[in-house]
């Protein structure tokens, strides 16, 4: 079993801005969760906690919760508050 | 009627959805269409920009009109949604319905467009002269049910949403 796994993450809408780039790669531990990928970005990127507190996460373009683990490979995106329409 | 793209970088028409035959059985055909509005805020804009997490926008939007569908007795849905840039007075949003009666098409009608504002994956900017503005994001209340991890503002029923 490998010691890490390899995430990408996309950002979108205002987290775009505050990021600095729209997608980047997370190395987090193995069997970490998603609050654990949005507590390492909160780390990278403080400027973005606060999008990143009222964000909602999907992985594989489904929504999950904070609890869900993660694998090597998965698409994380950061979905901060819509507005479409 | 099955839909394949529900979001689109080119101009809405709303010739599109007009022109569909409409059922026998369908005495009520209720529309929504959204345009970009001149202002934001109070100040005058050049046009809107649409942004999507396009392929799960397309699921999202998709297992709205499922749940739409199975609510109401729904015979058309229709559903067009803006990418990039809007001028204003351009449509940004359309959502059509034939049903039997009124009430059903008045109430599917009202359900999809406030769940797509709410749930769909989609950013709008309001670009002024100025500069960009990030308009308020969806502020519909009344959830019915919950979703895991929900976590913005906005909580739209979509309990059978499987997406």
């Amino acid at each position: 079993m490998h010691a890490e796994i390899t995430l990408r993450l996309l950002c979108f809408g205002p987290l775009v801005d505050c990021v600095g780039r729209r997608e980047l790669t997370l190395r987090l531990p193995a069997s970490a969760s998603v609050a654990d990928a949005i507590g390492r970005m909160r780390e990278l990127y403080p400027d973005a906690a606060p999008i990143l507190n009222a964000s909602r996460v999907a992985v594989n373009q489904r929504f999950v919760s904070g609890d869900s683990v993660l694998v090597a490979g998965d698409e994380v995106a950061l979905l901060p508050p819509v507005s479409g329409g | 009627m099955d839909q394949n793209d529900y979001l689109t970088s080119d101009p809405i028409d709303e010739a599109e959805w007009q022109a569909f035959a409409v059922d026998p059985h369908d005495g009520a055909c209720v529309e929504f269409v959204g345009r970009a509005r001149g202002t934001e805020g109070g100040e005058p804009i050049r046009y809107l920009a649409y942004e999507a997490y396009a392929p799960m926008a397309e699921r999202v939007i998709a297992a709205i009109v499922a749940e739409a569908q199975r609510r109401w007795s729904l015979h058309r849905v229709y559903v067009r949604h803006r990418t990039g840039r809007v001028a204003v007075g351009q449509i940004a949003v359309a959502v059509g319905v034939h049903a039997p009666h009124r009430e059903e098409a008045f109430a599917a009608c009202r359900f999809l467009i406030d769940a797509i504002k709410c749930e769909a994956p989609i950013w709008k900017v309001a670009v002024t002269r100025t500069g960009r503005l990030q308009p308020a994001v969806c502020n519909h209340a009344a959830p019915a049910v919950r979703e895991e991890n929900q976590s913005t503002s906005c909580s739209m029923s979509l309990k059978t949403a499987n997406v």
